[in-house]
């Protein structure tokens, strides 16, 4: 590990030089077998159960599929920014890659089905060895995109 | 094959029961159930305890305040779905002939609020706040809205009919109704869902009497066979788990799998329903699984909300007993609340929410991590 300190939320699920977080990327893999895009490292694929993977990087950029506003802060234990401001949560999905769910940093009224958001990483929370763990969300994407 | 028959049920009122130990509430469903069915407890040859919240050998702590009798009674848990599994357990014994009597039951203590998220997520999901349940079927509820046009409304007729049906039902937690108005009035918690749209975790037990069609003559006039009782983990995707919310598989969503498994196992269709309690998580849910069950095509809920053909006086009448958010949702007790309310009405006690035909009735239920349930059960008697 390149960032000394750092730590990825899930081990697989991000690319691993974690220094830059502008260049950190969401991470999983790939089945040889049926083709579908799994978000996390995996030793089988979830939808067909080969063995026959590759890892996969996703593109940073993706499509809201559908979204919700969190109006009260989820039940303990978390780590989301006081004070509370409701949030938009989404399924998006990453351009040639997975449907994931992630928390869009911006106000409830500007995301829409079809909006196009960009991945960002940050440093999410302090985990209980004193790491720093590296966290994702999305925020707007120019349209242009 | 044997055929497996309910010959009694029981059920707490499902709600608040802070000063009642687990136990207490668990035996008060058995005696109940045991009660409809005039059976002694020393008469069961198995037991299947569902649990999510409560510890390790909930079912054996039950045994001690119903008897040791020496039965096996393990405990079975899957999120919501929990009781749904136990239930099949005991009906694959009673029909391959194991046993001729089993009892099948659930129960649940746990606080009110978002129910405590680190058992049901990983510890990344709660740090980042992808904890609220209702956020899942929010999800889904705004995708329906733009893709089929269903609006809050809606859902909030879906909310009044629940809470009207609750008020008529003397085992729900809540027991008063409420209007539409009221209903879309109340504090939007995730979009487009509000409070009053919403099921409550609460406290409760259920149980249900299983025996083998030779003997239940012997315990009921009335019994009602169980045509099928289907449980499945859901296939890839796994939370967003409806057919027009997923990451394109090819695969049907577990619910309308599960319905299909347990509609070709009892020989009928959705056709043949007459009554049905599905897991309205929420408002949305309960259109959702019009859809997927097959009570309509898919995108057409909401016409069955606007024709009131859901309600007690319409063609196929759903969540009679108030659902899950009028009855509330003991997680491990959830199904057999369903279980009771079809079987009341098949037998026609259901008193003043009883329906005019009621031969043919389902109940289903949805849990974390992709369990579905869907339990088939007709009229078994002549």
């Amino acid at each position: 590990m390149t960032a000394p300190g750092r730590v990825p939320f899930r081990d697989g699920f991000l690319t691993r030089d974690l220094a830059d977080l502008d260049a950190v990327h969401l991470a999983g893999s790939t089945c040889n077998t049926c083709g579908i895009a799994l978000f996390g490292e995996r030793h089988r694929c979830e939808n067909c159960s080969s063995r026959d993977l590759r890892p996969a990087v996703f593109a940073p950029t993706g499509t809201i599929f559908t979204y919700t506003v969190q109006r009260y802060p989820p039940p303990q234990p978390h780590a989301v920014p006081e004070p509370w401001t409701p949030r938009p949560l989404a399924w998006i999905d990453l351009d040639k890659g997975p449907r994931v769910m992630g928390v869009v940093d911006c106000e409830p009224e500007t995301v829409a089905i079809g909006s196009r958001v960009r991945l960002r990483c940050e440093i999410g929370w302090i985990d209980a060895e004193g790491c720093k763990v590296v966290s994702y969300k999305f925020e707007p994407a120019e349209q242009s995109a | 094959m044997t055929r497996a028959m309910i010959v009694g049920v029981g059920m707490t009122r499902f709600g608040r029961h802070p000063d009642t130990h687990f136990t207490r509430l668990a035996s008060q469903a058995i005696d109940e159930a045991l009660d409809h069915a005039d059976m002694e407890f020393r008469d069961i040859q198995q037991a299947f305890c569902s649990r999510v919240y409560l510890p390790s050998a909930t079912g054996a702590r039950v045994m001690e305040t119903m008897g040791r009798t020496g039965i096996s009674c393990p405990d079975v848990e899957g999120a919501c779905g929990a009781a749904v599994a136990g239930l099949r357990q005991a009906t694959m014994m009673i029909e391959a002939g194991q046993i001729d009597i089993a009892l099948a039951f659930g129960v649940e203590k746990i606080g009110k609020g978002f129910m405590p998220p680190d058992i049901l997520y990983e510890d990344w999901q709660c740090r980042m706040g992808m904890t609220q349940n209702p956020q899942y079927w929010a999800l889904n509820a705004m995708r329906h809205m733009h893709d089929h046009g269903t609006t809050e409304r809606h859902m909030a007729m879906v909310a009044a009919k629940a809470k009207r049906n609750g008020a008529l039902n003397p085992k729900a937690f809540f027991q008063t109704p409420m209007s539409v108005e009221q209903i879309l009035a109340s504090p939007m918690v995730t979009d487009p869902l509000r409070l009053f749209m919403l099921c409550s975790p609460v406290d409760g037990a259920g149980a249900a009497i299983v025996v083998s069609d030779r003997i239940a003559h012997r315990y009921s006039s009335k019994p009602v066979e169980i045509a099928a009782c289907e449980h499945a983990v859901s296939r890839f995707p796994l939370l967003n788990a409806s057919s027009f919310c997923a990451t394109p598989t090819g695969h049907p969503s577990v619910y309308a799998s599960t319905a299909r498994a347990a509609y070709e196992a009892a020989g009928i269709g959705p056709e043949d329903l007459d009554v049905a309690e599905v897991q309205d998580n929420d408002a949305f849910s309960e259109i959702e699984y019009y859809e997927e069950l097959g009570f309509c095509a898919p995108g057409e809920g909401a016409r069955l909300v606007e024709d009131g053909v859901t309600e007690l006086t319409g063609r196929l009448p759903v969540n009679t007993g108030g659902g899950l958010q009028a009855r509330g949702e003991p997680l491990g007790a959830s199904h057999y609340g369903q279980v009771y309310e079809i079987v009341k009405q098949i037998q026609g006690d259901a008193r003043s929410r009883q329906i005019e035909r009621a031969r043919v009735g389902m109940a289903q239920v949805f849990g974390a991590w992709g369990h579905c349930g869907v339990t088939l059960l007709k009229r078994g008697w002549a």
